[in-house]
């Protein structure tokens, strides 16, 4: 193929021969050819051309001709370009909205990462470990000095019994005094107490800290209670032993039992260690007062409420006791 | 007013209808999940039993609803224990959930001797029925307790069965002889 431009040749009004270019072909070839030069140019040379070829033709038809064929020749490529300008112009418009091309990239980002840790999973790490190996330092430090500054607070504000009484704990059991006064001060509180017949699973006695929240479903609660802790005995147990605790999260159910009744405590934070033993005591006072009822309980739950009571509601406000 | 509670559990055979009963008789707010993750379910109900004395009996039904697959038999004895009442049920479209009745009636009087028992024979509205009246009252005759015949679904003699055992639980609690 000849790489010369093709040339129409014509003869202009004065009779001298001219060279015509064909319509969207520039002088440097097809390649080149720009489409928003094509009207000016093919207008001008078209007229001049027309009147060479065609004397007797209207200037409209031919007009309508030229177009017609631009629209053969370019249309597609024209529609393609006007999508790609638009195209450019929304991307254009995203990268400028910072907050739109944060949520746009978002999810290919969060997928890219994935897979990369997925399949460079020590590259990964020896790139992040500047980062995240100083964060964790930076964050163990300052865990540490707010420990070292809560432990310093307790012991500056304990009185001196208290200061006396650690001093003596600590001897005795070796345990450091700084964190005699941080145990004293971890949370716990006592939300609910669940008092229940051993044998039946029929709620004896219930109580709860917050007075406002009214508990209707107390009674299915300590049945189901005694229906796990059943369960667990059969599938885990068989030597006799009970299911003393279930815990969730922050929040945990200690259990201690009598030969009758067990007392189920949910409670809110770190249990102290003396309070187990507490409630041991409790639930066998308490069935020492009420041995002979609970024999041969009826399921009159309403006499028992008084005894119940005092041993038990104790409880509801004893975390503050452990805390001092 | 008297306030008691009582520990009543129903048994019998998978699918008999133990807990259409249950759901029949109580709306309660405790979903399916536990018959099939530890075996049992527990309903509540409470109603008030007047007695011939006057006094007004505020009768509430612990319904420990024990699942009857064998799945669950070894936990079975434990969930009886305590229990002051047990609803034996049987389908009448199978006839062999009566005859299994005596083992679960074993079962419960070797954990809860002084349990009252009622037979109930369920699914009257199936026409699949295979059991009889006088065979099902002779079962449960040879099992020493009174039946009723029910339908979960349309809900015949469900509340009276349940009404008969809250006042025969209500008078066991106050004294008065059966």
């Amino acid at each position: 193929m000849s790489t010369e431009n093709p040339v129409i040749r014509s003869e202009n009004d004065s009779g001298r021969e001219t060279q015509k270019r064909p319509v969207g072909v520039s002088v440097n070839g097809p390649n080149t050819f720009q489409p928003g030069s094509l009207a000016r140019r093919t207008g001008s040379e078209h007229g001049a051309n027309h009147r060479a070829t065609s004397p007797g033709a209207e200037p409209q038809e031919t007009d309508a001709a030229l177009s017609t064929l631009q629209q053969i020749l370019f249309g597609t490529d024209r529609d393609r370009i006007q999508v790609l300008v638009e195209d450019v112009d929304s991307l254009r418009h995203r990268i400028d909205d910072k907050e739109a091309f944060a949520l746009a990239i978002a999810p290919v980002l969060g997928d890219a990462i994935r897979r990369q840790i997925h399949e460079s999973r020590n590259e990964v790490i020896d790139a992040l470990y500047p980062i995240i190996g100083q964060l964790v330092v930076r964050a163990v430090t300052e865990a540490m000095r707010d420990l070292a500054r809560s432990i310093d607070e307790r012991i500056q504000a304990a009185t001196n019994f208290q200061r006396i009484s650690w001093r003596l704990r600590s001897q005795i059991t070796g345990v450091p005094i700084g964190e005699l006064a941080l145990r004293s001060g971890m949370y716990f509180s006592v939300e609910e107490i669940y008092l229940i017949h051993r044998e039946s699973g029929l709620l004896l006695w219930h109580a709860t800290a917050n007075q406002n929240e009214r508990s209707a479903d107390s009674d299915l609660v300590g049945a189901m209670l005694t229906a796990i802790r059943e369960f667990a005995e059969q599938v885990l147990g068989g030597g006799g032993e009970d299911l003393h605790h279930i815990r969730f999260g922050n929040r945990e159910l200690i259990m201690e039992f009598a030969r009758h009744s067990y007392v189920g405590v949910l409670l809110n934070g770190v249990v102290p260690e003396k309070f187990r033993w507490q409630l041991h005591q409790r639930i066998f006072a308490f069935e020492d007062r009420v041995r002979p009822y609970l024999q041969n309980y009826s399921g009159e739950a309403l006499p028992l409420s008084e005894a119940a009571s005092r041993e038990f509601r104790s409880f509801l406000s004893i975390g503050a006791e452990f805390t001092q | 007013m008297r306030t008691v509670n009582k520990k009543v559990c129903l048994l019998g055979d998978f699918a008999v209808g133990k807990t259409s009963l249950v759901r029949r008789f109580v709306y309660d707010l405790f979903d399916e999940k536990y018959i099939s993750t530890i075996g049992v379910k527990v309903s509540r109900k409470t109603l008030a039993v007047p007695m011939e004395d006057g006094v007004i009996v505020e009768l509430t039904m612990m319904l420990w609803d024990l699942a009857g697959s064998e799945d669950f038999s070894q936990m079975r004895g434990s969930y009886m224990r305590g229990a002051s009442g047990a609803i034996l049920v049987c389908d009448l479209t199978r006839p062999e959930t009566l005859l299994n009745l005596n083992g679960y009636l074993a079962d419960l009087q070797r954990i809860s001797p002084g349990a009252l028992v009622i037979v109930v024979a369920n699914k009257n509205d199936s026409p699949e029925q295979q059991l009889r009246l006088c065979q099902v009252e002779e079962g449960a005759a040879r099992l020493g307790a009174p039946c009723y015949v029910t339908s979960a679904r349309t809900g015949e003699n469900v509340e009276e069965m349940f009404r008969y055992l809250s006042r025969a639980l209500a008078e066991s609690s106050t004294g008065i002889a059966q």
